[in-house]
């Protein structure tokens, strides 16, 4: 299911239109994405975390031309299922 | 900071920005989060613009073993879900560290915390820096050897050099010859003393003995002018570049009354040439030798020249004296010397001019023959040596019994000149000063026109 059809499918059970709907998530995710930067953790009762973790420089080897590199530490988004979710796709 | 938002979080922030009520603001947002599980179990994926892409993955059914037991069980195959991060989603969030990127390392780059490294590598590395230290280690001890040599044999290797070549030799000869030049002034100082007794050491030791009837005639010569003699004699010898034991050979019979100390002197260097052939090898490989006695000469020869700008009083004042009788003692060892000799004799005769010379005349005889028989090296060296001791050596042992005269401070005239012109030597002006507290306030400037009274001294 791509972004277009989420939109119309939500849109359709809420009663809104789709501009409004895309309008509304939009700004959720943006108010999301906020909270996120600043370090919140984003904990949705029955779906599961969102949470930034950072993950620590490292050295990778290419394995084909055996060249060293130096990835340099990151910030990355990690979504953590519940356990409900996770029994429920068991 | 690390806050835990729920969803009631969300619907407070989401009606705020939209002027929708909280309840429907919940609705939406339960009902977002709640399509997405759905789609995820009807069509295991879901595209979220802004937000990523959540997966149903499946996961094989795999053989495990339980860590307490020891028992074999089998992991059922599941599916779970997979969250990736939307690309500007991923970006926004990290943002802090977007400026760091990715370095190729160099091979020789070592990190401390670098878990990746093989242990060979590491091996290796440590191999060539033991090897480099090593190396290091190596051409540390070998110049340090080099240096010992050249320090404990700082004196042989002097002499060594004049082996080698006979213009490094000056610095041997300058040894020997002030060694030489010790005994002899002593022998100066304690026939001055017993100045009846002269007459017949000299006749005694006739056979070599050309220092000692210099002493005779030393009286009252300054022991400055001497030092300068000696550096000119070594100049001469250098310059004529003769082998330094034919020197040596005159040097020690010249000294007769020495002959102790100067047979010491002859012992060490004789000792010291064997020491030199061994490292003879060592020190042909090392330049440093070479340079250091250049220098010394060099320094030696500046020396001189300067104690010639400085004194040439000693020099230009005797001549006035000069005694009929000097002239001829003085005359007939000069000749047989080199060019450079005549200047030094030069100055012998003015030491020898100086007031209390009288003494000086009997010698004058025997030096000649004792001349003509000592080879013309050796002639520079006894005359020199001979004038250094003069009447007042020790300005310390004197005592002031009287006024001897009174004298006037000419312009451009020093005590030290004075102290010259009176006792033969600058050494005595202490006691003038001490003689005249009041008319001498300040030894170091004494305006010309003083009236001072010279004192009288008698040794103690």
């Amino acid at each position: 299911m791509n972004n277009k059809e989420f939109t119309s499918e939500l849109a359709e059970r809420l009663g809104y239109t789709i501009k409004d709907t895309s309008e509304l998530m939009s700004s959720l995710l943006s108010c999301m994405t906020q909270e996120l930067e600043e370090g919140n953790v984003i904990a949705v009762q029955g779906f599961g975390s969102f949470e930034v973790k950072k993950k620590a420089e490292r050295i990778s080897i290419n394995p084909a031309s055996k060249q060293r590199m130096l990835v340099p530490p990151k910030l990355v988004l990690s979504y953590r299922p519940s356990n409900t979710l996770k029994d429920k796709f068991k | 900071m690390n806050e835990r938002l729920t969803i009631q979080d969300l619907t407070d922030l989401l009606a705020a920005k939209h002027s929708m009520t909280k309840k429907d603001a919940e609705a939406f947002v339960k009902e977002f989060f709640l399509l997405i599980e759905q789609a995820l179990e009807n069509e295991k994926t879901v595209k979220i613009k802004g937000l990523g892409t959540f997966k149903l993955i499946d996961v094989d059914s795999r053989e495990s073993v339980n860590v307490n037991t020891g028992e074999r069980f089998q992991i059922k195959g599941h599916t779970k879900v997979s969250f990736s991060p939307d690309t500007n989603l991923r970006d926004t969030i990290n943002k802090p560290f977007a400026h760091f990127e990715t370095v190729v390392l160099n091979e020789n780059t070592i990190l401390e915390d670098t878990p990746i490294e093989d242990t060979e590598e590491e091996e290796a590395e440590e191999e060539t820096s033991a090897q480099t230290v090593l190396n290091e280690v190596g051409e540390g001890t070998a110049p340090l050897v080099t240096e010992e040599y050249e320090s404990t044999d700082d004196e042989l290797s002097e002499k060594e050099l004049i082996q080698e070549e006979q213009i490094t030799a000056q610095p041997s000869m300058k040894d020997s010859i002030e060694e030489s030049i010790e005994p002899s002034s002593h022998v100066g100082l304690k026939e001055t003393s017993t100045e009846t007794d002269i007459e017949e050491k000299v006749e005694q030791l006739k056979g070599e003995e050309v220092p000692e009837e210099e002493v005779a005639i030393v009286e009252q010569a300054p022991a400055v002018p001497i030092i300068e003699e000696k550096e000119e004699i070594t100049a001469e010898k250098i310059i004529e570049q003769e082998p330094v034991k034919a020197n040596l050979q005159p040097v020690a019979p010249i000294i007769p009354s020495a002959k102790k100390e100067t047979i010491k002197s002859v012992n060490l260097e004789q000792v010291s040439q064997p020491t030199s052939k061994k490292t003879a090898s060592v020190k042909e490989k090392s330049p440093v030798p070479y340079l250091i006695a250049v220098i010394v000469i060099v320094l030696l020869l500046c020396g001189g020249v300067i104690l010639f700008i400085y004194y040439p009083d000693l020099f230009s004042s005797s001549p006035d004296k000069n005694t009929l009788d000097m002239p001829p003692v003085t005359t007939q060892p000069v000749q047989p010397e080199t060019q450079l000799s005549d200047t030094i004799e030069q100055k012998d005769t003015i030491k020898e001019i100086t007031p209390d010379a009288p003494k000086v005349v009997t010698p004058t005889s025997p030096v000649a023959q004792k001349e003509e028989t000592v080879p013309a090296k050796a002639e520079p060296q006894p005359a020199p040596r001979q004038p250094a001791t003069s009447v007042y050596l020790d300005s310390a042992s004197y005592k002031i019994t009287g006024t001897k005269t009174k004298y006037t401070i000419k312009e451009g005239e020093t005590l030290t000149k004075v102290s010259l012109r009176f006792y033969g030597t600058k050494a005595m002006w202490p006691y003038i000063v001490k003689h005249n507290p009041k008319a001498i306030k300040n030894p170091n400037n004494v305006p010309y026109g003083t009236i001072i009274e010279i004192p009288e001294l008698t040794k103690e």
